[in-house]
């Protein structure tokens, strides 16, 4: 299993991993916890921060199915807590580089086995990490669920308060800023023995065909990244 | 005192306009301005090139890149898309790995504005990783860089880097004008990579749809039939057909909901 960075500048790879993250958010947001204000006849679940401004870390496994996904928007763009819910905010939203916000996290499905979600759930942290270090975040903001908090913790982080819980409707949130910290990202490693790298992000460019032929190549066994990095450069040379 | 002050700014000003009209003189309007044009003109990218080069010789840098950053090995690397490079430099940089060396990369992830080496180095602690670099720079009697880091709207960050043997004057004006060529080079690069299939622009030439086509893919979005929407539009359900088979093609996309969903991403239709 991989986390693929999706940007507008590569999201022509990925059109149908990409419906199949509105669908997989539709089934945890709608379905299973209740969020009614995202219900939609043609169940994508798609806000007015899916835009351009919009980058999601997918995860796809092995065969291609799509196992989960987070949304991240910096915050010097519009986004949920500058521009939809302030009030959750104690004060100014804060904004500035190095600080991005952390939207529709989606870990899995419960009707997938539990040793699975697991692994959804740690690769995917681990992958926000690793997206930190490619875009030099230093905190993530974002608001959280009451329930959903002992997880993060769980997972590693600290979760700072930047307003009081507040009710939505269907339960209690609250808003926070996470610093990131290299070493609980090597924890999150330890736990599930994954050191090699878990993110990947196609330059723009590359076909959707090529991509899989990137992808393919990242899964050999001996050198895989030397190669990879080869191919990658072979197509990135040859597209232009 | 506040008349002082107001003399200072006064000065200041004068001081400024009188920059202004040299840096139109001498750089902008005799070095800049042409490219400008011609990179917005041209149908290729050798011409872009071919001008490109002879105006930075000007300036005594020798050869130019465009690169993407794109995120491998959990730090930034740049995957070089066009330019005139120095081969020898290149296979040495490729083969020695210099890139996951190269904190510019990173510097550029952050700042908006050009690193000029000399500036890096006087301004900040050099990593053991990024003497590397200058070393190696150095071997290869490379004495000067430029590194402009362009940050599109999509997420996607782009940079311009140019090389000197000779070293660049570290004059502001100068950094101005290689500010302003390395711009028009990115903009041309996209303008003129932006024709084959599935190539969508970051930051401009989103697609286009016509109000009905919008109207009727907000109705898929509802979850509307094509005989329901060619109801409450008051058109032909082959109509109907049409739009949305019209508005798939022009997004570039297979499926309906794909459609929907590219749509949404630009804007085009409400959520």
């Amino acid at each position: 299993m991989r986390v693929h960075i999706v940007t507008t500048a590569n999201r022509h790879q990925y059109l149908d991993e990409i419906e199949a993250m509105h669908r997989l958010r539709y089934r945890l947001f709608v379905d299973l916890m209740g969020w009614k204000a995202l219900e939609s006849a043609d169940r994508l679940d798609i806000d007015e921060f899916d835009n351009a401004n919009a980058t999601y870390l997918i995860l796809i496994d092995d065969e291609g199915v799509v196992r989960g996904s987070a949304r991240f928007t910096p915050t010097w763009r519009p986004n949920m807590l500058k521009n939809l819910f302030p009030e959750y905010v104690d004060g100014e939203p804060p904004v500035g580089p190095g600080i991005w916000e952390w939207t529709r996290h989606c870990p899995g499905d419960p009707q997938w086995s539990k040793e699975l979600n697991v692994q959804i759930r740690t690769i995917l942290h681990i992958a926000v990490h690793e997206f930190a270090a490619s875009r030099l975040i230093e905190k993530y903001t974002g608001i959280v669920d009451t329930r959903i908090v002992s997880r993060m913790v769980d997972l590693g982080w600290r979760v700072d308060p930047i307003g009081l819980p507040t009710n939505y409707g269907e339960g209690t949130a609250f808003a926070f800023m996470a610093p990131v910290s290299a070493a609980n990202a090597e924890q999150l490693r330890k736990r599930i023995g994954r050191m090699d790298t878990i993110l990947v992000e196609m330059p723009r460019g590359l076909t959707a065909e090529s991509r899989k032929t990137v992808e393919l190549a990242m899964k050999m066994p001996n050198h895989s990244l030397e190669r990879a990095e080869k191919a990658l450069r072979q197509v990135a040379d040859s597209d232009i | 005192m506040a008349k002082g002050r107001h003399q200072d700014g006064e000065m200041e000003q004068r001081r400024r306009q009188a920059s202004a009209v040299m840096l139109g003189n001498n750089l902008v309007a005799d070095v800049v301005f042409p490219f400008a044009d011609l990179a917005q003109s041209a149908d290729s990218i050798e011409a872009v090139e071919d001008d490109l080069i002879a105006r930075l010789n000007r300036f005594n840098v020798d050869n130019f890149i465009l690169c993407q950053a794109v995120d491998r090995n959990r730090k930034p690397t740049a995957a070089i898309m066009c330019g005139r490079s120095l081969p020898e430099w290149r296979s040495h940089y490729i083969e020695s790995r210099l890139g996951e060396k190269d904190d510019l990369l990173q510097a550029g992830l952050r700042s908006r504005e050009p690193i000029t080496w000399n500036g890096f180095q006087t301004t900040r602690d050099v990593s053991p990783g990024m003497k590397d670099v200058f070393d190696a720079a150095t071997d290869h009697s490379l004495k000067d860089g430029f590194y402009l880091p362009i940050h599109q709207t999509d997420g996607s960050i782009f940079a311009v880097a140019m090389l000197s043997h000779g070293g660049i004057d570290r004059d502001g004006r100068v950094n101005a004008a290689l500010h302003m060529l390395g711009i028009y080079y990115s903009l041309a690069v996209q303008r003129l990579t932006s024709s084959g299939p599935n190539f969508m622009l970051p930051g401009e030439r989103r697609p286009q749809l016509t109000r009905r086509q919008s109207e009727c893919l907000q109705w898929v979005r509802a979850g509307k039939t094509d005989w329901e929407i060619s109801q409450i539009l008051g058109i032909s359900e082959h109509t109907v057909i049409e739009h949305l088979e019209e508005a798939r093609k022009r997004l570039n996309v297979r499926t309906r909901t794909q459609a929907v969903i590219n749509a949404i991403h630009f804007g085009l239709i409400q959520v």
